[in-house]
This record gives C-alpha cells, structure tokens and sequence, in this order.
C-alpha cells in the first residue's frame, strides 16, 4: 500500500507522538529506576525502560522505510521543541504515588491511543500497535500492582497527582472536532477515533482507579471539562512552541563531553544543517539543504 | 492490608512455570516474591525473560500440596 501526499504529514505526526511519548516515558523508568521499593521493583522497571525504547526504535525504523527519515536524524537531529511527547511528562514525579499515577496515565493514554490504528487497513502500523498492545499489557499489569499496594498516605498522594496531571492528560487526545476531521479516520489507517479513544481512556480511569485512590467522581468530571489551550499544536499534541524541559532532554540526549566521547560515532553529520522535516528533495538523489540566513 | 500469608515486607512466594517449545513441558524454572498477582505476573515476566516463552505461569507456593517432603519423609499413606 503506497501512503499519499495527504496522508503522509497526518500518520508521521500521529506516529511520532506514539514513538516521542515511549521515548520520554522509557527515560521516565531509567531516572525513577533506583526509587523502586525492591530489587524486582528495578528488574521490572528496567524491563519496562527496554520495552518502551523498544516501541521508540521500532518505529523510527519505520519512518526511516516509509518517510526517508533516517534513525539518526529522528533521535540526533530534533531540538526539545519538536519532540511530540504529551505535556504532562514534563513535570517530575513528586513522590511514589505521583510516579505510579503517572505511570498509568502515560501508558493507558498511549494505549488507547495506538489501539485506534490497531485494525487499520495499513498492516504494517496494524502490526506494530498489535504488538506494543501485547507488551503493554505487562506494563499495565504491574503499575496495577504497585497500585494495589499503596498505603493510605500514598492513596490520598495519588488522587492528588491525578487531579493535577489528568486535564493535561485528557488535552493530549485533542478536541471532538478535531478528531473527526481526521483523514487517517476517512482513509481507514485507523478505526476509531481519537475522541472515542479518549472516552475510553477516562472510562478505565473511573473503573481501575477509583478502588487504589482517593478521589471523587466529580473532580474527575471537572478535569475531563477542561477546554485545550488557546495555542494547541494539533500535530504535536502539546502547546504550540513549548519545550520538553531542558533536564528531561538531556537525560534523553546527554550533551555533556563524556557521553559524546562514549556515543557510537555517526556516519552521517546531524550538524550540516540538513533539515529532513522542513525541507523537500528535489530529486531522489540530491539532498536539500535548509535555507538559514547566515549572519 | 497485606495478605495472612505476607512475610514482614507484605510479600508472597509464587513458583513460576515456563514452557519454550509447545511439544516440551512446563517445567519449574523459579520463584518470585510479590505483594499481589499482578505484580508476580509482571514481575515473572521481566524476572524470566532469558527465553522466548511460549507460556508462563505461576502459582502462589502455598497451593501446592506436598506428597512427598523432607519432613515428611515414610510417612506416605497409611504407612
């Protein structure tokens, strides 16, 4: 199946923000890693850490067969202001129950979101979401585990985690219009839409979550009624222009000499501003540089 | 409230099954500590990942029966 010119932009946005979020999340593990209660906390969370960055490397192998957009340049090449990573992973986990919240909401929400392409007519984006479904429900599994074993203080800590990332958490599905207005909808790529996505991402939280935190029905209801953000980049997710923070991006690429020195070398300059996204080739062989005033 | 049969840290002891081949087996391959099923289950899953499983499983150590134990050793049926 060949992807169109108009379907094209849509499904690397929708797909980047799939591979962007694992990306974060798994760096969200490997930072939290060492604050797990025991040594199978560490296992586990490593574990998890491999899968999500896992799910990240699949699909930039994707979009470097199907986009011309070669690995390294989709992981080397983007500043903190292109990375499609939902917005309430910027803000640091405050304590366990905050972390484990989290957690759920980032996975869940991923989920839910991947699974709308999941009986899609384009197999290989069908396949790839079969398989982190597979993968996530493991995932899943022990974050309702670590739940279950919250004590009352951590209890009332969730729910006010949950009442503070959730509006962001919801915004990250977009508007109703939005979703369907949607051509990887009318194409068939995916099978449902964003919106019922998000129905069914708020519906698992008032079933899953109401038994291990301490929250009301109706602070739920208020955070599902939050309007998006005046300035919302659809493509991207988040609001138009902002930054991952700067401490989260260098824990995603380190900058500092040592960790350039130990990074396998690349075979290609990421620095000869050679700007994939922006710019079109004009023929299969001849690269297209960006145009950049030159002071 | 952690399970009556929890150590001091709340955990219980699951024995874990796996299976690499369909024609092979379950065999026991181990044991995992957890607080609660899902987080054995998990943690089973990360813990034993050396192989491609083609099924894992495990069981709470306690419902196991013992029919023959080194404490219980000539003391088989009636005898």
């Amino acid at each position: 199946m060949q992807l169109n010119d108009k379907v094209k932009p849509q499904l690397q946005a929708e797909l980047l923000c799939i591979a962007d979020s694992n990306w974060i999340l798994g760096h969200w593990y490997i930072n939290c890693m060492l604050n797990g209660r025991e040594l199978t906390d560490f296992t586990s969370m490593a574990g998890i850490a491999e899968e999500k960055l896992g799910h990240t490397r699949a699909l930039f192998r994707f979009f470097e067969e199907y986009f011309d957009l070669p690995e390294f340049q989709l992981e080397f090449g983007r500043d903190a202001d292109r990375i499609h990573s939902p917005e309430f992973l910027d803000l640091p986990p405050e304590n366990w129950a905050d972390f484990i919240t989290s957690l759920f909401l980032a996975d869940l929400a991923l989920w839910r979101f991947s699974e709308t392409f999941m009986e899609g007519n384009f197999a290989p984006v069908a396949n790839l979401a079969r398989r982190f479904g597979e993968e996530c429900y493991f995932h899943q599994l022990c974050i309702d585990g670590w739940m279950k074993n919250f004590s009352a203080t951590e209890k009332t800590e969730a729910g006010q985690a949950l009442i503070r990332r959730l509006p962001r958490a919801l915004e990250w599905f977009g508007s109703e219009q939005q979703s369907f207005a949607d051509i990887l909808l009318e194409e068939g790529f995916r099978t449902e839409s964003v919106w019922s996505a998000r129905e069914k991402f708020f519906g698992d939280i008032a079933e899953k979550l109401s038994p291990h935190i301490d929250v009301s029905d109706e602070k739920l209801a208020d955070a599902a009624r939050q309007p998006l953000p005046e300035k919302w980049d659809s493509l991207r997710r988040r609001q138009a222009g902002s930054n991952i923070p700067a401490r989260l991006w260098e824990s995603v690429i380190p900058t500092s000499e040592a960790a350039q020195i130990a990074r396998r070398p690349l075979a290609v300059s990421i620095k000869d501003n050679i700007d994939l996204f922006q710019t079109e080739k004009k023929d299969e062989t001849e690269p297209v540089f960006e145009t950049r005033q030159i002071v | 409230m952690p399970p009556d049969n929890a150590d001091s840290n709340g955990n219980m002891t699951f024995e874990v099954f796996g299976r690499d081949q369909l024609e092979r087996p379950l065999s026991h391959i181990g044991s995992i500590q957890a607080p609660n099923q899902d987080l054995a289950v998990a943690r089973a899953r990360f813990m034993y990942s050396e192989r491609q499983w083609v099924e894992l499983c495990v069981a709470p150590s306690e419902s196991f029966v013992a029919c023959l134990s080194p404490v219980r050793r000539g003391s088989i049926g009636m005898a």
